[in-house]
């Protein structure tokens, strides 16, 4: 079993306005400097979860984003093919895949494993897992793991990137918390359950699963899927999608609200492609 | 007019700098025309990528290309030097 000590999120929905850079500003009177504003998403969720304390310098960090900063990228093929001019240097060096994860990590001075988990559905649950693994396993004795998605213009081209349907609204956010092997002082117990599952599977865990338990469905589960899943069982429903949009690892801001707002156990099911994942959280009691 | 007697390109050189290095603590009033750029008397803390930086910059908006770092060394010395260089006369 593994544990949740800290939580933070950052999060934007389509239409809401999030100056970062005033944010960070609030929270830090210094600028880190040649950071865009992805790197700066990453460092204002994370600061949000971690604040002034100082973390274990061994504390590993494992950030995961559906898209990655893709901004940066766009920037760099706008210098490169249309003003025709070479790369800024500190585009170029913040288009490496983890530089977001070195901008926290350096930040909080920490200093070990620093991993960067990028892929198209499920980002935050296989990021989650690796992290569970690596704790049970004494591989690590701590590790923040976050999830940083920025929202892209144009949303009908990103949505469709994305493939999600035009209805659903896309949003943004920075979600992260720090995990031990250690309950002492712990916000919550979670466990990623290791295996991925068809909606048979599913069907059938619903339908043992404590009444008390409430469960929450990904944003990449569509209303239909939802009802088929839950087959006509009543089960109580912790709802945290009306303020949050669509972004690959909003997984985690579904989790943080949890943690923060409800008390008790969750069951949190996300799917991509009819795979499903499955993550229970347990709030612990707070003195 | 000598790039060190116009006061908006020194403005314009300046607000460069302070916008390519990130410099946003600093005010281009307080960037003294004749003070070395890369000494610690500037203020700006600069380094090696902040060189890369303004070289960029001295490109994209003067159109101005410095061949090297040795060019960069010799021209990109002061506000007043680097005016010059930019515009002779």
């Amino acid at each position: 079993m593994i544990y949740i000590h800290k939580t933070g999120s950052v999060n934007r929905k389509e239409g809401e306005e999030l100056d970062v850079k005033a944010a960070w500003k609030v929270v830090s009177p210094k600028m880190i400097r040649r950071t865009d504003r992805f790197i700066q998403l990453a460092l204002l969720g994370a600061y949000k979860a971690v604040g002034d304390n100082v973390l274990d310098k061994g504390t590993a960090l494992y950030m995961a984003s559906g898209q990655g900063n893709l901004a940066v990228f766009k920037r760099l093929r706008d210098q490169r093919y249309i003003h025709k001019q070479p790369p800024k240097p500190v585009d170029f060096i913040n288009s490496l895949s983890n530089t977001a994860g070195f901008y926290v990590a350096q930040y909080f001075g920490i200093y070990g494993k620093n991993l960067n988990v990028s892929r198209q559905g499920l980002v935050a649950e296989t990021t989650l897992l690796l992290a569970q693994n690596d704790l049970e396993l004494g591989k690590e004795q701590q590790i923040l793991v976050g999830g940083v998605d920025e929202l892209q213009e144009p949303v009908a081209f990103t949505k469709r990137t994305l493939g999600i349907c035009d209805e659903r609204l896309l949003g943004e956010g920075s979600n992260w918390m720090l995990l031990s092997a250690q309950q002492e002082g712990a916000l919550a117990s979670i466990d990623v359950v290791k295996k991925q599952m068809h909606a048979a599977d599913v069907k059938e865990c619903l339908h043992t699963l404590d009444k008390s338990c409430k469960v929450a469905f990904g944003l990449r589960c569509s209303k239909e899927m939802i009802d088929e899943l839950l087959d006509g069982a009543e089960r109580e429903r912790f709802v945290y999608e009306a303020s949050c949009g669509f972004y690959e690892t909003a997984t985690l801001y579904a989790l943080n609200s949890f943690i923060n707002e409800g008390e008790g156990e969750l069951l949190f099911i996300e799917n991509y492609k009819e795979n499903f994942r499955l993550i229970k959280v347990n709030t612990l009691p707070r003195f | 007019m000598i790039g060190s007697q116009d006061d908006a390109l020194k403005l314009r050189l300046k607000t460069m700098i302070i916008e390519e290095c990130e410099k946003e603590d600093i005010t281009p009033e307080e960037l003294a025309d004749d003070v070395e750029l890369f000494s610690d008397a500037s203020g700006l803390e600069l380094d090696s990528l902040d060189a890369l930086q303004i070289s960029m910059g001295l490109q994209t908006q003067f159109k101005i290309r410095l061949g090297d770092s040795k060019d960069f060394r010799r021209v990109v010395t002061t506000i007043n030097a680097l005016a010059d260089y930019i515009q002779p006369e």
